[in-house]
């Protein structure tokens, strides 16, 4: 086990560099530059511009000199926040959207599973209906229009949370649940249907008939052989709630990394968009190999060699 | 199946709420980089020239700076005041920017967001009334020819500054430091955006160009730098007088040590800090504020500086700026009394303007702009000036500004806005709405009613509005010249390249200006040759008109000068003029005091904000 996850970590060091080189050249092929301005400069003064921050070398040689200052563990400065490294910039702005994804995970995880369980439970019951539609609803509601909903109600009409900013109760509990509302769909689906299908198990019959306690039976037998296709959601659904939702922060203007990552690509600054595409690709495969992790200590006929 | 398991109910419920809480106990906002109060510590003002465009948010409209100062009423002069004003720690305001600035450094600085905070950070050599006007700031008058200020031949400026003017760590502000100040400008290896508005001063371009260009580069030693920049013929005679010599005698040069490129720079503070001096922590200016608080992507706050050397101070202690990019979410805040001031987004203008307790505490001013339909001038078909002419008088610019923009912008027909000396009212009825002159035009230029017109495309960035005012457009040339148009959508830097390389057909572009002289409207921008003329315009009598009014000393003929001057271009449908752009901004009723000016670059009010302040309840 410790020699797989080994070899596993140590792939990520080409994925990275896969990631990192094709984001480089396609991010210089894209047209415009951080410093092509609405109102066009003056040849003299766009020559000192690229000259004082190193555009003006050949893309090759940039990508080079890039990767050199990189493996020195300098990953440059930003354009359009001068003065501050993309470094610091990632780090400050992962703080709100890791709060932000973390609780949003846990609520719609909870959430999902209580639900889709309890639903799996009670098949045909009232909960069971609850629970379809809660999961057709948040499938089919985008992110910023149930954002929408509860801003009015809550923000504009009932004033009990406040909507712009991030830190307290009162700003974070809107957009946590906002953002929840959708994994929360898909998790409660999916347990709905691995619980229903566990259930009906010739082994859970036999749990019973040896006279263990409904709960007991619930828990021990069927949710835990349900949580393989659960697990498989999950891990992609946190590092997608960790990279960040635009959207939601927009929303919100919540200073985090998904805002950061959409306008960094806008204003062409180049340092951050590499800076936060690595990043990404990182949190990605560490949360894969997490999930794979969790399938081994979950379910002792996966074995990894 | 068994009974319901309200126990596993239960536990998901507690779990829930347990989850909730612990996300939303977290601690109180992280990424605050609070910067001491800066009037202990020394910084460097850096105030490079002004950059050359000061790109706005907006999208469609090719940036550039208003600038005009608002009058201060009387009792500002005086630092008296109002009488219903609140005490002293309740003057605290909290305002919406768009958009984060990019660099708090006078000299790099061309965004309006970036501007807007200098303009509370410094004060330069002159200041703009509400009306426009040139005040004296730093300096003790304005330089004339009558004063000697100004030699006879308009070549020599010789500028008097007050003495005991200091930055707010303390250092003092003098003639040097105003040398210093317009050299950095110029140096190339700052690479401030907005040199180019300093090249007539003798040495300045040569300074400025020493590394040469993308296509023929150069590579000056650090001695021939040095030279260079001892040749720039700017000169600090003694502590408070300047002298700066011109290559060619010009009405906007004023204007032009009036704006953010000239605001002062203190050698101080970018000596010891160098690339840093403009960060939040170090950053030290002269203005009415200092800099206590920098979140990035989330607020700024400034502080009155208890250094203010100049009058009147500021009655606002606290002034908070909150960075939000949504003007729907920002108007919402503004509802829910987390804001002060913010923009009344354009979904909700007709709304409030209709709105009888709303209406009351909207500001709307113009702004120094001009926005329209661009043509690539150097291809077919928009090479034909009839079919350019026809375009123009086939919009209705009218119910445009009402069905698009909702009453947001003002229409107009001419290139200089009203408010700038050299805007004529009668240039306004050359592009006016005509739709049977236009369809006889285009028939003229060969397409009878749109026959064998290709298929064109305008460049336009993704936005709703943007898709209403294509669908506008579109259809007012169809149903008035049966021609076809079709949208090239594009995002913000793309669509900057396009310009800036001259691949376009057409383009909803204008202008902003940065200071209240035509020749930022004119010369160099419709100047054959120009470098920044991408749609490329030429005709000589044009060329020859500019040049006539820019070496014109008496302001009241140069305006004359630049009315015909902008008859020519109307005349030649250079571009087809729709609308000038207004600033909507709403404010809490306790704010009191607001004199929105045309210098304003982030709210209404900001440029001369030592007027605001909060009434009593």
């Amino acid at each position: 086990m410790t020699t797989y996850i080994i070899r596993r970590l140590l792939l990520v060091i080409p994925v990275l560099f896969i990631v990192a080189t094709v984001t480089f050249f396609l991010m210089h092929n894209v047209p415009g530059g951080p410093f092509t301005m609405d109102r066009p400069l003056p040849p003299a003064v766009q020559r000192n511009l690229n000259h004082k921050y190193h555009l003006d070398k050949p893309v090759w040689e940039q990508y080079l000199l890039y990767l050199r200052d990189v493996l020195h563990g300098d990953f440059g400065e930003s354009f359009a926040q001068r003065g501050r490294s993309v470094a610091s910039i990632i780090k400050h702005e992962f703080k709100p959207t890791a709060q932000l994804g973390i609780a949003a995970f846990l609520v719609a995880a909870v959430v999902g599973i209580t639900l889709g369980a309890t639903a799996a439970f009670n098949q045909n019951g009232p909960i069971d209906y609850l629970c379809v539609f809660f999961s057709t609803i948040g499938a089919s509601f985008p992110s910023f229009i149930i954002a929408a909903f509860l801003i009015i109600l809550f923000v504009v009409k009932l004033h009990w949370f406040k909507q712009l900013g991030w830190g307290d109760l009162r700003h974070d509990v809107l957009p946590v649940i906002s953002l929840a509302f959708l994994p929360a769909s898909y998790i409660s689906r999916i347990t709905r249907a691995s619980v229903l299908e566990v259930i009906r198990q010739d082994y859970v019959r036999t749990a019973r008939a040896k006279g263990l306690r409904e709960i007991a039976v619930d828990l021990r037998h069927v949710l835990r052989n349900s949580l393989i296709p659960i697990l498989t959601l999950l891990g992609p659904i946190l590092a997608g709630l960790l990279s960040g939702s635009f959207i939601i922060e927009y929303v919100f203007s919540i200073p985090g990394i998904g805002r950061e990552t959409v306008d960094s690509i806008f204003n062409r600054d180049y340092g951050v968009i590499m800076g936060t595409t690595l990043f990404y690709a990182f949190l990605i495969v560490i949360a894969n190999l997490v999930v794979d992790i969790l399938y081994a200590a979950v379910d002792p006929r996966i074995r990894y060699s | 199946m068994r009974q319901k398991s309200r126990a596993l109910l239960t536990m998901g419920g507690l779990l829930t709420a347990a989850a909730l809480a612990m996300a939303c106990g977290s601690s109180n906002n992280a990424n605050k980089n609070n910067t001491a109060n800066n009037a202990a510590k020394p910084s460097a003002v850096a105030s490079a020239a002004a950059s050359a465009a000061a790109s706005a948010a907006a999208p469609g409209t090719a940036a550039a700076k208003p600038s005009a100062a608002a009058a201060s009423p009387a009792a500002q002069a005086t630092n008296q005041r109002p009488a219903d004003a609140a005490p002293p720690d309740q003057q605290k305001l909290t305002v919406r920017l768009a958009a984060e600035p990019e660099f708090l450094d006078p000299q790099q600085s061309e965004f309006e967001q970036d501007i807007a905070v200098e303009h509370l950070l410094f004060r330069g050599l002159f200041v703009f009334d509400k009306d426009g006007n040139l005040v004296p700031a730093l300096a003790t008058e304005i330089p004339t020819k009558e004063n000697g200020g100004i030699s006879a031949d308009g070549l020599t400026y010789t500028i008097h500054m007050k003495t005991g003017q200091k930055f707010s760590n303390g250092d003092p502000i003098t003639a040097q430091t105003m040398e210093y100040t317009l050299k950095r400008e110029l140096d190339p290896k700052v690479a401030g955006s907005y040199a180019g508005f300093y090249y007539d001063i003798v040495g300045g371009q040569a300074y400025s160009t020493a590394l040469g260009t993308k296509d023929k580069p150069k590579n000056p030693t650090d001695q021939e730098l040095q030279q260079l920049r001892d040749a720039v013929a700017v000169k600090a005679l003694d502590d408070t007088t300047l002298q700066v010599k011109l290559t060619a005698p010009s009405g906007s040069f004023l204007d032009r040590l009036a704006i953010w490129g000239a605001y002062p720079a203190d050698k101080n503070v970018i000596d010891k800090f160098g690339d840093k001096a403009y960060d939040p922590a170090n950053l030290v200016g002269n203005g009415p504020y200092i800099l206590k608080e920098y979140a990035a992507k989330d607020h700024i706050t400034l502080v009155a500086n208890p250094n203010y050397t100049l009058d009147p101070k500021p009655i606002i202690q606290t002034l908070t700026i909150r960075l939000i990019d949504d003007s729907s979410q920002a108007f919402n805040a503004w509802k829910n009394g987390e804001l002060d001031e913010t923009d009344v987004p354009g979904a909700s203008a007709q709304q409030v303007f209709n709105d009888p307790n709303l209406s009351k505490l909207v500001i709307k001013f113009p702004e120094q702009s001009t926005r329209g339909i661009e043509f690539n001038l150097t291809q077919k078909p928009f090479d034909n000036p009839k079919v350019r002419m026809a375009i123009a008088k086939a919009v209705d610019r009218n119910a445009l500004a009402q069905v698009v923009f909702q009453g947001t912008v003002q229409p107009g027909a001419t290139w200089l806005p009203p408010g700038l000396p050299g805007y004529d009212k009668a240039n306004e009825d050359i592009q006016k709405y005509d739709p049977a002159a236009a369809k006889q035009l285009l028939a003229d230029a060969g397409y009878p009613n749109g026959q064998g017109f290709p298929v064109t495309k305008i460049i336009l960035t993704q936005s709703p509005t943007n898709q209403n005012l294509f669908d506008f457009l579109s259809k007012q040339l169809k149903d008035n010249l049966n021609i076809t148009i079709q949208a090239d959508i594009v995002d913000g830097k793309t669509r900057s390249q396009r310009y800036t390389n001259r691949q376009f057909e057409l383009f909803w572009g204008g202008w902003i200006g940065d200071y209240p002289n035509a020749d930022d409207w004119t010369n160099d921008l419709w100047t054959t040759g120009g470098t920044t003329n991408k749609p490329g315009y030429s005709n000589p009598q044009f060329d020859q008109c500019v040049k006539q009014a820019m070496q014109e000393a008496d302001q009241k003929k140069a305006a004359t000068l630049y009315a015909q001057c902008d008859k020519i271009m109307l005349q030649d449908a250079a571009l087809a003029v729709m609308d000038h752009d207004l600033r909507v901004n709403i404010f809490q009723p306790k704010v009191k005091g607001v004199v929105p000016a045309l210098t304003d670059a982030g709210w209404a009010g900001e440029a001369l904000f030592e007027s605001v302040y909060i009434a009593k309840q």
